[in-house]
């Protein structure tokens, strides 16, 4: 059971690190041809296909990028009333949210295989032959690493305050309390 | 009703500490199932449909600008000179806060963009002064109000594209009520410094002139102004070169954001304080980062959907067009009723749902349409300070690092302040139509 | 509507039940498309007695053009759309439509309708039909034809050499401005203005009504109504929807549809005169010379025979065009 876990939080670890790397990447293309677009238009020699293919790689950037903040917890939350919770039950609400996710995680993945296969019969003008299929096609990954990491994170609820308190701290020397 | 199971069920869930873009994307999915409206592939669908749009790249590229700037020690740089004029005043930097948002807002069209860029610049330096971060993040949510009022402006061309109304009168129909409302956040932080909430650099104990700047130490007001200057030029020029692009016709409204990126980037790495093998890593911090961000963008297309097919916007037609009101009176109504639209609604949607069925009843009514128009841009821009769904308080809360109740109690008095000044540009319409006015003809 | 969707098709073999039908356009409140729409709901339900109820979501609220089509496909989120014929081939299955896109193929929409309804028109679109799950029931509507301005008069085709223009994301108007050495470009419709007015791009390629309500005419000083390529205002709906409706159902939507592309077609022709009107009042209104434009692009256009659209149909348009004309 142990071991079991380990192997599928060392997956978690991986996937996480996989899904920031390449929406890294792919940002990064983004910046590339659209800063050789800018370039190349002053030379009457603009590339038509730059919008298209930057619409697409933003989605995917988008997406995978939002599952890497999910698995290192960097997600807007309100957590107003959660940190009111006596310490000993905050697992009730952790628990709860986590039982959200995995739900719409699932979902996700459904209807985003669904929309994505419906989608396949219009393709992009500009990128020959490309369904525009491919850019919702990540919606079931964006659901598929959210239930990846809903599964193997440790349950306690998610909130910005130790974040806070140690930023301030290293920016100031002063906790945050006493700052005001 | 369903609109209140809909935003019943959204509060509940954040309430709960769900992460916001799934609170969003849940309660989507009930309403939808429960309404019959649709199926779970409106969400897929909406989600895609939500990011899927070039323009919205600038926000991204804004947040790597910031990023590449604060890495290549140049906003210490901007900071250090306008602490010049501005910090023998208590809340100096503050207000410089305004300044740079309000320069900034020449140059750029959308509100989370300007707040990405010159907010991941003044807080780590108004936080090293002594602000609380709250604080800091609020000043910097309520600065970037301005960026779309101030022309160029993203949502002023959605407004004339659903709208048919001038492009070029509704910009600069902005330029007034930017002003108000600049005027209106220097007033504030003024009262706030003479009531002595503000840190002054006299008085902080922390050293200002860190970050990637060698003479950390040296505290910026014994350096000549010349001195101070010559080292913020780069950094300046960024600007400067950012409306040379745009003017000169090198680059879309859109494309600009990646311009600064890459002009950021080259002179991070002339000056060495950037190296090529960590640019990756810039890059993938950033598409992280700003992914939090856009991801909402995505969600909130769902609830765009699910308004849209509730036909929400008819029945609000109807309801107004049966009050028996005349033009002041009604402008009040739908300011009012804009505010509360613009807490739960992100202002694209807003203005693509309401706008077209109100403006028809304004006209009617004997209001000047650019005068309703920018009123609309100017409420929903407030609103994007507005919790639950205010794209600023996103986007500050996450760059900062505070929590969302505290940032959200830090900017309600600017918010006030703010609705003041769009109280004054409902009475005086000239705030607005004078300068069109004057350029276009009456 | 499930059970039926699986044959879809023309006859209608459903019970005459109760129905709602949404209905999108992208396009504002005031365009004719909307206006269009509009009328039809309420004709259709007077027809029916109440019996099938058409919602109008206008302004994209429903999703732009790619989200109608693949919403209809599935027979999920939305039933009807009302837009041109040109947006056909954005589905795979009805890519032989693109041909009535080619430049200066018709000389007005009367024409352009009246090959639409021909037998051979009438087969590709059921085939189409069938292919894309998206059935066309009605063409009828004029759309304002596609024209020309710019930051520089253009009276002839020579003078498009270097023309930074911004293009339609669509093939034929990038085939168009690629043949006559004009560079194509792709920006965002609500950027278009800035571009416009910073020269980014030095033209666009929209028709005259849409430079006066987009404000068009105040940063391009020259109009060329070149009406390249004209547009046949279709309605489209789910073939799964379609075939879940009873025969006279289908009968009041088909006549009812051709009566609001009437409608259409003379809020077209209202608008278009006042927008022309507007233009020739604020900036110069240049008359192209068409036939220098059709000389160079001579040939042009038959490397997409057999690529775009299935091969020879080119050929046979053209010909259907002339016996139409
Ligand atoms: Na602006
Ligand atoms: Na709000």
């Amino acid at each position: 059971m142990t071991a079991a876990l380990r192997v599928a939080r060392s997956t978690r670890a991986a996937a996480v690190a996989a899904a920031a790397w390449v929406a890294g990447i792919f940002f990064g293309i983004i910046f590339a041809i659209n800063v050789a677009q800018i370039v190349l238009r002053q030379f009457d020699a603009g590339l038509i296909w730059v919008s298209d293919l930057s619409r697409l790689l933003f989605t995917w950037t988008v997406m995978l990028g939002a599952a890497a903040a999910y698995g290192k917890r960097e997600h807007i939350v309100a957590s107003f009333i959660v940190e009111k919770v006596p310490a000993r039950w905050q697992w009730v609400p952790a628990l709860a949210v986590r039982v959200i996710e995995v739900l719409v995680a699932l979902l996700l993945v459904v209807a985003g295989l669904a929309v994505a296969q419906n989608r396949a019969q219009i393709d992009y003008i500009q990128l020959e032959g490309v369904s525009t299929g491919w850019a919702y096609a990540s919606v079931p990954v964006l659901g598929a690493l959210i239930l990846l990491c809903a599964l193997t994170l440790p349950l306690r609820p998610e909130t910005t305050e130790e974040q806070i308190a140690q930023e301030t701290a290293a920016l100031t020397g002063i906790p945050v309390e006493a700052a005001r | 009703m369903e609109i209140l199971l809909l935003f019943g069920v959204l509060f509940g869930l954040m309430a709960f500490g769900v992460p916001v873009f799934v609170a969003m994307a849940a309660s989507a999915l009930v309403t939808l199932a429960v309404t019959g409206l649709g199926a779970a592939t409106v969400l897929a669908n909406t989600m895609v449909g939500g990011v899927d749009s070039f323009e919205l790249l600038a926000i991204p590229f804004f947040v790597l600008v910031g990023e590449l700037m604060n890495k290549a020690g140049l906003t210490q740089r901007i900071i250090d000179l306008l602490m010049f004029f501005l910090g023998r005043f208590r809340g100096g930097l503050a207000q410089a806060s305004v300044g740079v948002n309000l320069f900034a807002s020449g140059v750029s069209g959308s509100a989370p963009a300007d707040a990405a860029a010159v907010s991941s610049v003044m807080l780590p330096a108004m936080r090293r002064e002594g602000y609380t971060p709250q604080y800091a993040a609020a000043v910097n949510a309520s600065a970037a109000v301005v960026g779309p009022i101030m022309p160029p402006s993203i949502p002023m061309v959605f407004v004339a594209l659903v709208t048919q109304l001038s492009l070029g009168q509704l910009f600069l129909g902005g330029v007034g009520p930017a002003i108000i409302l600049a005027g209106s956040m220097v007033g504030l932080i003024a009262w706030h410094a003479v009531r002595g909430r503000l840190p002054s650099r006299k008085t902080a104990a922390v050293t200002v002139g860190g970050g990637g700047s060698s003479e950390a130490s040296a505290p910026s007001d014994e350096r000549s102004l010349g001195r101070l200057f010559l080292e913020a030029l780069p950094a300046l020029l960024a600007p400067a070169f950012i409306i040379a692009g745009v003017f000169g016709g090198f680059a879309t409204i859109t494309e600009m954001a990646v311009l600064a990126a890459f002009y950021v980037l080259l002179l991070g790495l002339v000056y060495r304080t950037l190296k090529v093998r960590e640019v990756p890593a810039v890059l993938r911090d950033g598409a992280v980062f700003s992914s939090t961000i856009m991801i909402l963008f995505a969600a909130v297309g769902s609830f765009t959907y699910v308004i849209a097919a509730q036909r929400v916007g008819d029945q609000v037609a109807e309801f107004v067009s049966g009050l028996d009101v005349g033009p002041t009176t009604f402008l009040l109504l739908t300011m009012v009723f804009f505010l509360v639209v613009g807490m739960v609604l992100d202002a694209v949607p807003a203005i693509l749902i309401f706008l077209p069925i109100l403006l028809p009843v304004a006209v009617e009514l004997g209001v000047d349409p650019i005068h309703f128009g920018v009123l609309v841009v100017v409420n929903l821009m407030i609103g994007l300070l507005t919790p639950p769904v205010g794209a600023l308080l996103y986007v500050l809360t996450k760059i900062g690092k505070v929590p969302f109740t505290a940032l959200v109690k830090e900017t309600m008095p600017f918010v006030a302040v703010m609705l003041i000044g769009l109280l004054l540009m409902v009475l005086v319409p000239s705030i607005v139509t004078a300068l069109p006015e004057l350029v276009f003809g009456g | 509507t499930g059970e039926e969707s699986a044959s879809g098709g023309e006859s209608g073999s459903g019970d005459c039940a109760e129905v709602t039908l949404r209905l999108a356009t992208i396009r504002t409140d005031d365009d004719p498309t909307t206006i269009a729409a509009q009328s039809f709901a309420d004709a259709v339900d007077e027809a029916t007695d109440g019996q099938v109820t058409v919602q109008v979501f206008p302004n994209s609220q429903l999703g732009d053009a790619n989200d109608l089509f693949a919403g209809m496909a599935s027979g999920q989120d939305v039933d009807m759309f009302y837009e041109g014929i040109s947006l056909y081939p954005t589905l795979e299955g009805a890519s032989d439509f693109a041909v009535v896109s080619v430049p200066f193929m018709w000389d007005s929409y009367e024409q352009f309708k009246a090959v639409l309804e021909t037998d051979r028109y009438q087969e590709l679109l059921d085939q189409a039909a069938e292919a894309t799950g998206v059935r066309v029931v009605a063409t009828a509507g004029d759309a304002e034809p596609r024209a020309l301005s710019a930051n520089r008069p253009i009276r002839t085709a020579d003078e498009m050499a270097g023309l930074k223009l911004r293009i339609a994301d669509a093939p034929m108007p990038q085939a168009f401005a690629t043949a006559l050495g004009a560079e194509p470009t792709v920006v965002p419709f609500s950027d278009l203005y800035l571009a416009l007015r910073q020269g980014v791009v030095d033209g666009q390629e929209n028709g005259a009504i849409t430079m006066v309500n987009q404000s068009l005419f105040e940063v391009q000083p020259y109009f060329m109504p070149t009406n390249y390529i004209r547009d046949v205002r279709s309605w489209y709906v789910s073939d799964q929807v379609w075939g879940g409706l009873c025969a006279d159902q289908q009968d009041a939507i088909v006549e009812e549809a051709n009566a609001a592309g009437d409608v259409a077609t003379e809020e077209v022709a209202t608008q278009l005169e006042e927008a022309m009107t507007a233009l020739e009042g604020s900036i110069e209104v240049v008359e192209p010379d068409v036939e220098s434009f059709r000389t160079a692009l001579e040939g042009t256009f038959e490397q997409f025979d057999g690529e775009l659209w299935q091969e020879g149909l080119l050929e046979e348009t053209r010909q259907l065009a002339e016996e139409n004309r």
